[in-house]
């Protein structure tokens, strides 16, 4: 295909083939294929544009449902009995599920746009952790799930975006919750290695078989999911997460066993000293 | 005397609701609807605190800010952004332009309320 505005198009290597000389006078030669993605790329853009303004427009109305909501169950109207508690606490679950699939949406859409900044400061990884899995106990002991973590030392100093770090292990322990029964141990594991900080959350849930395992970073991927009752996920945590890991320059990956467990990992870059 | 809360919003749902609220918690409310009615109504009530949403017609929250700071006489008139703008995008600057602070939306009631006594100093 001939284009003259080659120098506007988007493209993306496809395929590399080497020839190699088979007699002495041959030359050996290396042929690149590269993909026009441009319209590819535009479409992507207009949709994560779409994405965000859309999920912009939904938070005025949902603010508004979420007050009144609260409002009567706070009894700021009136008294309200214990049957209609029940039924707006529901809707109060769900508002609040609501206001989280947004918030994703927007997330998924700012990373893909490469619009998410990041605010990058010293961090202590270690005490990041404990903070975290501290704010998760409540939530571990109801389930009846031990809960705990192991640091190899009290300072591993990084430089990354606390608050957007502090999402990925909330993801990743939220999600190892949801997948584990009761009696069940999760743990989050933090070591060094060279110049990489390598930070796990262990459990022993449900697993991933290992076809499943591929396609687990990718948007709207749920698998595991249970009809009923129970808590529900986006499908958007795990590929939040990888964005957000991949901008600080580290990598995501898990190991998973059917039946047995699972361990996410990440890995960000050290401060630079 | 109760104290005087100004709550700058053009979706006069979103005011009621809010009024409500903060009635309940003893304040005195004065509603605005655009940046203009916002900055006429602080000029002329003086209230204790002002919540400020961003996307306005007639100045957005950003114009009405930097109007207020110009005069001497309501320039210390605490504020606080309330928006549904990402934090990411907006918490900083906010603070830059001498806001007590922001609230993202749809916010928690309890939340909103801790900080409105917070900058009040109650």
């Amino acid at each position: 295909m001939e284009k003259d505005n080659i120098e506007e198009l988007i493209l993306q290597p496809d395929l590399a083939r080497v020839f190699f000389a088979e007699e002495e006078e041959e030359e050996a030669s290396i042929v690149v294929s590269l993909k026009d993605i441009t319209e590819r790329t535009k479409i992507e853009q207009m949709k994560n544009e779409f994405i965000a303004s859309v999920s912009h427009e939904l938070k005025t109305p949902l603010t508004i449902i979420k007050e009144a909501t609260d409002l009567v169950v706070d009894e700021i109207p009136g008294k309200i009995v214990e049957g209609q508690r029940d039924i707006l606490t529901t809707a109060q679950e769900n508002i609040d599920r609501l206001s989280n699939i947004i918030n994703s949406l927007l997330d998924i859409s700012r990373i893909e746009s490469g619009k998410l900044k990041l605010y990058t400061k010293p961090v202590n990884m270690s005490e990041l952790i404990k903070n975290t899995v501290s704010d998760f106990k409540y939530l571990a002991e109801q389930k009846g799930i031990l809960l705990d973590y192991k640091v190899t030392q009290d300072k591993v100093d990084i430089s990354c975006d606390a608050d957007k770090i502090r999402q990925v292990l909330v993801n990743l322990i939220f999600n190892a919750l949801k997948f584990t029964s009761q009696d069940g141990r999760i743990k989050v594991i933090c070591n060094e290695n060279g110049n990489e900080v390598i930070v796990s959350v262990q459990d022993t849930g449900i697993g991933i078989s290992e076809e499943n395992i591929p396609r687990l970073f990718d948007r709207f991927i749920q698998f595991g999911r249970e009809p009923g009752p129970g808590e529900k996920g986006t499908g958007l945590g795990l590929a939040i997460s990888k964005g957000i890991v991949e901008l600080h320059k580290g990598r995501v990956w898990v190991e998973s066993k059917l039946n047995k467990g699972s361990e996410f990992y990440f890995s960000l870059p050290k401060l630079s000293s | 005397m109760a104290k005087k809360i100004l709550v700058a919003d053009d979706e006069p749902d979103l005011v009621k609701m809010l009024s409500m609220r903060l009635r309940a918690h003893g304040y005195e409310v004065i509603a605005a609807f655009d940046g203009l009615q916002a900055v006429k109504e602080a000029y002329k009530e003086k209230p204790d605190l002002i919540l400020l949403d961003i996307k306005m017609p007639a100045g957005d929250g950003y114009t009405v800010l930097e109007n207020l700071k110009r005069s001497v006489q309501i320039r210390s008139i605490p504020i606080i952004f309330v928006s549904a703008l990402p934090p990411s995008e907006v918490e900083e600057k906010v603070v830059q332009l001498g806001a007590q602070g922001f609230i993202s939306k749809p916010f928690d009631s309890k939340e909103l309320i801790a900080r409105v006594k917070k900058v009040l100093g109650e």
